[in-house]
């Protein structure tokens, strides 16, 4: 592939068309479009749909270097999962089990204002098993995560990762759209706007969402979190619904069926275009582009989350809540099939993972949601072939503190939020196997290797997507604002 | 300003019909004295230099400094080279008409007139990557064009000014005579000329226009014309008693009385407000995640009203920003005030105060400098604007003027003081209501004050007895202290009082703080003074829910009393991290300031700055994006940033003209409106040709008249218009319209939180009060583009996407106000199909239905005739959508098939579209 820095030799060009063509193949309007003019008239790759104009193509005309991921599933876990519990063993806190923290660690930090009126900071040793895994032996909570444990020869976990927040919504929108407050574009949005759409009938970037068992009164979501920020608001992602139409205003009206709504948009675009003919405003003819576009919507969308055509064993492969809309197994299963048909951006936001007080009755429950349809989806995309060219990201915004909050007993415990290091494992295109990467210290206070920061998290998805994260940009308000704003390193050490 | 008055410099115009030469510095000092008076010398030099296209031109044509060089300097050079000293790489100065020109040892950046003395020219124009600027690397490089208009520039002299929009507006001369010469000597018709001559506005577009050789459209269809003043005025279609006097008689004299109709209208005024509340992020809810609700919505008709009785915008704006600080401060200017406390406010268990506050204020300085003044200076809260003049000093002296008002940086708005209680100004409610209501109040209060007290005794008095004469009865508790008998005991309060009697049974000492809660609750029900206070306050509180005018709480500001809260600049923006070892004075960015003018020293101060003759900006974006509201887009297309990353103006002469005009005129925002829409420039047909579109896609020289789509509020509010549905109620508290179900549900923390849709009349409403909450903002607006209202938004934005498409396709609200106008029309006295098609076309689109689009509806029903005919339960159902009455008398066939067809109607581009 042609790019810019010529970072690779011709032999490479020639290994990566196959993949090109796959990325293109499918649709004459997606990415695709305007990156390909600009190959095909290097190297004479004529294409019968050079002609059309693309509608929704990104605003790179080309790649920064050669992608290795074509999209991204994003398996967010709102609230915070407990690195201590899941990710993150720490004999440590068993041993000195209420023992105060500020005993064995200079305690520097800023403390939410729900434990900062303690008087003490016990230490607190996880209840649950944890054990090595796979050939690369990764240390996990699987007593908690027995699927997702399974999967440690195919995963790179991250034990250091960290923010600068500290609470939800500022950490949360921080994850999100690299800056705390709102208004800057969720990373979906920056996918869309860079690169475009790769289909011709679904959105590019897809939010889903489901409530934990584990805790169903929790931290809310808000729309932001998939919003387009100061971009225009085609960029943002299409949040699917578990109620009504899937996608909001899906469903023809009660009596207006497909053959009446096929009429309406006949005459409609009949009068569409002697309104284009009369006035000559282009934006004419893009509405009627739309309206098709949205009819085409009707018909996929339905198809889309109908699972009948899916094998019994690939049901049972997520678990028994598969078939419950709006449960996070559904959700996971609608992933893969929102990646088959070429959805750039799919994520899932699972919550009610913030466990300040009695972790041991909800953090299971949480676990049970989430592990086996997790698990689940990673293999059935490495069973198609697509975890290839598929990132797997799944974490939460922060960490927990290894500090109790509330009564310290094996039934109450709990943890306050801890922005200084916790876990988030990711998989697929262009990410090492079985690698665990970055350590913290005994007591999971501070990190002691391989600190990866939010902006870093960033500026790797985006480079494995084919995005120098430096080089996307959006002027508003005089400034270019980038996704990763002035920060952000690539982690080299964690890609193939 | 950057140009210091000891400095002389040239401008230098040459091969123009004049030779000019000044000292730049003469310009820039009389303009500082006479303020916004016309400057003859200054204008001379304004008027000649020509406007061109950016980067286009001929290698003879003068370079303009403002429009042609300092974009590029800015874009390119500003960010190492620029008013951010910090993060200098080099002592160099894009920024600075010293550094420019200054001897750099030996060499300079510029040498004016000498292309190879000048360093810029070399580093530029050199290949070796260790010498070229802007570097490889920096992703700044300059195109072929840019280079060569530097050095353009240097030879011509290199000319340098302030950045313009930082020097204060004069008023140009309108250039008449000179524009009827070129104008009839490109060939222009008479009549035309004479026509373009008329609005000020006309002849500076008219200007521009034969400079790029471009001539005007025709003047739109009379009801073309109507619709569009209506729509960009008011939001709605004109009534159909206006369409038919204007189309019997369309003239001059009628379209003005067309325009004054439509201007003192409610409708002009709530179109006008809902723009205000993007730029001023109201909503209903706090944002964050708990996302409160919060009752502001007296602000929002106090906006309603202001525009209503054209309250002058200088005055709209001291009100608004400081009106709790005006002498003997009225109700009315105190909730004004709570235009700056319509920022988020968080209320996350776990969240610091003190990181909150500092976002709350800083949101202010953000808000009142996008709204007023055009400028970005959010930039400056971590480090010196890279562009613009603006420190971060600077930054953190004006967050001195918003800081101090004693509030809460957690918890609920409702509880973030201060506040005011109050009701819509709107209301219609009985006047003595308001403060009969707030004594009630403040008596409650009053009553609750003693109510320990009374408890206590009221509590010894029922031990008292017991050891006296042991008489007390449980039963006869709830009357012991009351003569009044009306309080009744039911069977529950038998089980209350055995509970009562059974804590009063036991010794004082054993009682449980549980057993004291239930004595307290049960006490309060009984304490005649509270019931008393209870009593008033509900009576007077009916009397203002019968006007839909509850006394609601307002976020507003008041200043603290004593010492203002210090300011200090807070290192990387973080609130933890304050410099305590200087406190700041208030004050705005010196760039702004006239010499030697004195900083503003409060807040009142502050706001009469915003509108005074020496404040360069205020008018100029002000005016701007009321031009945005008509044609589409700004004079300046950045309505949000007027520094040097903002577009240069389209128009400037015009932009300045309007900006004085508006200030000269009192502020007039009426009159402004008027003479925008009364101009030929906004009257022309819409139509565009394969030219304009290849010279001027965006149409920024208007050479047609404007075409552009509604937003969602709009839409809406026609869609229930056309359909007779609208309910044109104005004010009162937030409504409920539909909404697809569980949107907020599932997202809530709790699945029981739910967005309970409104009934009757609120689900007509029209869409500016539709309930804004922050966290789920409502997805008919936001799909139409609306911001999310978390910030200050001006911008317009649109774009054009299948989820509209859906929306407009299956909405209730489109198939229930198509069904109403089907029915409307469908009762009018035996019509044929073709006169009730024509009906539905003039009641949607306030037009006649022409002779093509009749073929097509004419089809469209016959076919929707015949499905029914066949299908009567589908008739049935699409009948049944929305909650507003069905008449059963109507043939349920006829009145479906002419839904379907009104539906239709209701998706077309040109009904959303003004054109």
């Amino acid at each position: 592939m042609s790019t810019e820095s010529g970072l690779h030799s011709p032999g490479d060009e020639y290994r990566l068309l196959p993949t090109r063509r796959h990325f293109f193949g499918r649709s004459a309007v997606g990415i695709g479009t305007a990156a390909l003019a600009s190959l095909t008239s290097r190297s004479g790759w004529a294409q019968p749909n050079d002609a059309i104009k693309p509608r929704d193509a990104g605003v790179l005309t080309q790649y920064h270097h050669p992608p290795k991921a074509k999209r991204v599933i994003y398996m967010f876990q709102s609230g915070a999962p407990s690195q201590q519990e899941l990710f993150d063993y720490k004999p440590a806190l068993q041993q000195h089990e209420r023992k105060e923290l500020k005993d064995f660690v200079d305690m520097n930090q800023r403390i939410t204002s729900m434990t900062a009126g303690q008087s003490s900071f016990p230490l607190a040793g996880t209840r649950y098993k944890f054990a090595k895994h796979g050939a690369c032996a990764m240390e996990l909570g699987s007593e908690l995560l027995p699927h997702i444990s399974t999967l440690a020869d195919d995963i790179c976990l991250i034990r250091s990762m960290h923010t600068e927040a500290i609470n939800h919504d500022p950490a949360i929108t921080f994850f999100q759209t690299g800056h705390q407050l709102a208004g800057r574009p969720s990373i979906g949005s920056w996918l869309h706007y860079g690169l475009g759409s790769m289909n011709e009938n679904l959105p590019t970037f897809i939010a889903m969402v489901s409530r934990g068992t584990g805790r169903p009164n929790c931290q809310p979501l808000y729309d932001r979190l998939w919003g387009s920020g100061f971009l225009p608001s085609s960029y943002a992602g299409v949040k699917l619904m578990s109620i009504g139409d899937p996608v909001l205003y899906l469903g023809n009206p009660a009596g207006l069926n497909a053959s009446a709504r096929r009429r309406m948009l006949d005459d409609l675009e009949k009068l569409n275009q002697q309104k284009l003919e009369e006035n000559g405003d282009p934006e004419i003819n893009t509405r009627i582009q739309q309206y098709e576009l949205a009819y085409r919507m009707q018909t996929s969308v339905p198809n889309l989350t109908d699972f009948s055509d899916e094998p019994q064993h690939v049901l049972d492969a997520y678990g028994p809540d598969v078939l419950n809309r709006g449960t996070y197994a559904y959700n996971c299963l609608l992933a893969r099939r929102l990646a088959e048909r070429d959805v750039r951006f799919i994520q899932l936001f699972h919550m009610g993972w913030d466990q300040h007080f009695t972790l041991p009755e909800q953090l299971p429950g949480q676990c049970r949601d989430t592990d086996q349809p997790s698990a689940a989806l990673v293999n059935d995309l490495k069973q198609r072939g697509m975890l290839d060219d598929t990132l797997i990201v799944w974490g939460g915004e922060f960490g927990r503190t290894s500090y109790c909050q509330g009564t310290l007993d094996a039934q109450t415990y709990g943890r306050d939020h801890h922005p200084r290091c916790f876990s988030l494992w990711l998989a697929g295109a262009g990410i090492r196997k079985g690698l665990s990467y970055g350590s913290t210290d005994e007591f999971c206070y501070n990190i002691t290797e391989n600190p990866v920061h939010v902006h870093d998290l960033h500026a790797t998805m985006m480079h494995l997507l084919g995005i120098d994260h430096e080089r996307l940009t959006y002027k508003f308000q005089g400034r270019y604002y980038r996704l990763t704003d002035v920060h952000g390193h690539v982690v080299n050490d964690i890609l193939t | 300003m950057a140009i210091p008055s000891d400095a002389t410099e040239y401008i230098t115009v040459s091969e123009s019909p004049m030779i000019v030469q000044i000292p730049c510095s003469k310009i820039v000092r009389t303009v500082r004295r006479t303020g916004i008076a016309i400057s003859g010398v200054a204008f001379v030099i304004a008027l000649t230099l020509p406007s061109r296209p950016l980067l286009a031109g001929k290698s003879d044509e003068p370079i303009d400094f403002n429009a042609q060089i300092a974009p590029i300097l800015s874009d390119r050079c500003f960010h190492c080279h620029g008013p951010d000293a910090v993060d200098q790489e080099s002592n160099f100065r894009a920024d600075s008409k010293e550094s420019l020109f200054a001897d750099l040892g030996g060499y300079s950046a510029v040498v004016p007139g000498d292309l190879n003395a000048s360093e810029i020219h070399k580093r530029i124009r050199s290949v070796d990557p260790d010498l070229q600027m802007p570097p490889p690397h920096s992703q700044r490089s300059l195109t072929e064009a840019e280079k060569t208009l530097l050095d353009r520039w240097i030879e011509q002299g290199a000319s340098y000014q302030g950045h313009w929009s930082f020097e204060l507006p004069i008023r140009p001369d309108v250039p008449v005579a000179a524009v009827r010469e070129a104008a009839t000597s490109a060939g222009w018709d008479p009549a035309l000329v004479a026509r373009w001559l008329q609005n000020p506005i006309d002849v500076f577009v008219a200007q521009k226009l034969l400079e790029q050789q471009l001539s005007p459209a025709s003047e739109a269809a009379p009801a073309t014309m109507l619709r569009r003043a209506s729509l960009t005025l008011t939001g709605l279609l004109p009534s159909t008693e206006l369409q038919q006097r204007w189309s019997a008689n369309a003239t001059e004299e009628t379209y003005d009385f067309a325009i004054e109709e439509l201007l003192n209208s409610m409708a002009y005024a709530e179109r006008q407000t809902l723009r205000w509340l993007d730029a001023a992020r109201y909503a209903d809810t706090d944002g964050y995640q708990v996302d409160f609700e919060r009752t502001n919505w007296p602000w929002r008709d106090w906006v309603i009203q202001a525009y209503l009785n054209n309250m002058p915008f200088d005055q709209f704006t001291i009100e608004q920003i400081a009106g709790d600080m005006l002498p003997g401060a009225t109700e009315s200017q105190q909730l004004a005030s709570a235009f700056n406390r319509n920022h988020r406010q968080n209320a996350e268990g776990g969240a610091l105060p003190e990181e909150f506050f500092v976002e709350n204020v800083i949101d202010r300085v953000e808000t009142t400098s996008t709204v007023f003044l055009g400028l970005t200076v959010g930039c400056a809260r971590c480090h010196d604007h890279k562009y613009d003049p603006l420190s971060q000093r600077e930054f953190y002296q004006m967050f001195g003027y918003f800081n101090n008002i004693g509030e809460n940086g957690f918890g609920r708005g409702l509880d973030a003081n201060p506040t005011l209680k109050t009701v819509s100004p709107l209301s219609t409610v009985e006047p003595q209501w308001v403060p009969t209501a707030r004594a009630a109040e403040q008596n409650l209060e009053i009553a609750k004050q003693g109510l320990a007290q009374r408890l206590q005794d009221w509590i010894a008095e029922q031990d008292a007895p017991k050891s006296d004469a042991g008489d007390a009865q449980p039963s006869d508790l709830p009357s012991s202290s009351a003569d009044d008998l009306k309080v009744v005991p039911i069977v529950d309060e038998v089980t209350l009082d055995q509970r009562i009697g059974s804590i009063f049974a036991k010794p004082s000492g054993k009682r449980t703080s549980e057993d004291h809660e239930t004595l307290r609750q049960h006490y309060e029900t009984i304490d005649q003074p509270l019931k008393v206070a209870k009593d008033a306050l509900d009576v007077a509180n009916q009397e203002l829910l019968k006007h839909n005018s509850p006394l609601v709480t307002v976020m507003v500001m008041r200043e603290r009393d004593g010492d203002p809260l210090p300011s200090y600049l807070l290192q990387r923006g973080q609130y933890d991290q304050p410099v305590t070892t200087e406190v700041l004075p208030r004050g705005v960015p010196t760039a702004l300031l006239l010499d030697g003018e004195t900083q503003p020293r409060n807040r009142l101060e502050f706001a009469r700055w915003l509108v005074s003759r020496n404040n360069p900006l205020t008018a100029r974006v002000t005016v701007n994006r009321i031009w945005q509201e008509h044609f589409g887009t700004g004079l300046v297309k950045t309505t949000e940033d007027f520094g040097m990353q903002g577009e240069q103006p389209s128009h400037r002469e015009l932009l300045d003209w309007l900006a004085v005009e508006f200030v000269e005129s009192g502020w007039n925002v009426k009159a402004l409106q008027k003479l925008i829409v009364t101009s030929a420039a906004y009257r022309q047909a819409s139509q565009t040709t394969d030219r304009q579109l290849a010279i001027d896609p965006e149409n920024r020289w208007l050479s047609h008249g404007p075409r552009f789509r509604v937003d969602g509020f709009v839409i809406r509010d026609l869609a229930l218009q056309a359909s007779g549905l609208l309910v044109e109620k104005p004010g009162g508290p937030s409504v409920k319209p539909y909404q697809p179900d569980g949107l907020w549900a599932v997202i809530a923390a709790d699945i029981a939180i739910d967005y309970q849709v409104g009934q009757g009349a609120d689900l007509y409403r029209k869409s500016m009060y539709g309930y804004w909450k922050r966290a789920v903002n409502p997805p008919q607006q936001t799909i139409f583009d609306a911001g999310g209202r978390e910030v200050c938004n001006v911008r317009v934005r649109r774009t054009n996407t299948p989820l509209q498409a859906l929306a407009l396709m299956n909405d209730p609200t489109f198939v229930e106000s198509a069904r109403r106008l089907a029915e409307r029309v469908l009762k009018l006295p035996r019509l044929s199909d073709e006169q009730r098609i024509n009906e539905l076309v003039r009641l949607a689109l306030s037009r006649e239905c022409d002779a093509a689009m009749m073929v097509i509806l004419q089809d469209n029903l016959n076919f929707f005739r015949e499905h029914f005919a066949t299908e009567p339960t589908a008739a049935e159902q699409l009948l049944s959508i929305g909650t507003s009455p069905r008449d059963n008398y109507l043939n349920a066939t006829e009145h479906a098939a002419l839904t379907a067809t009104a539906h239709l109607i209701l998706n077309l581009d040109e009904f959303m579209s003004i054109e």
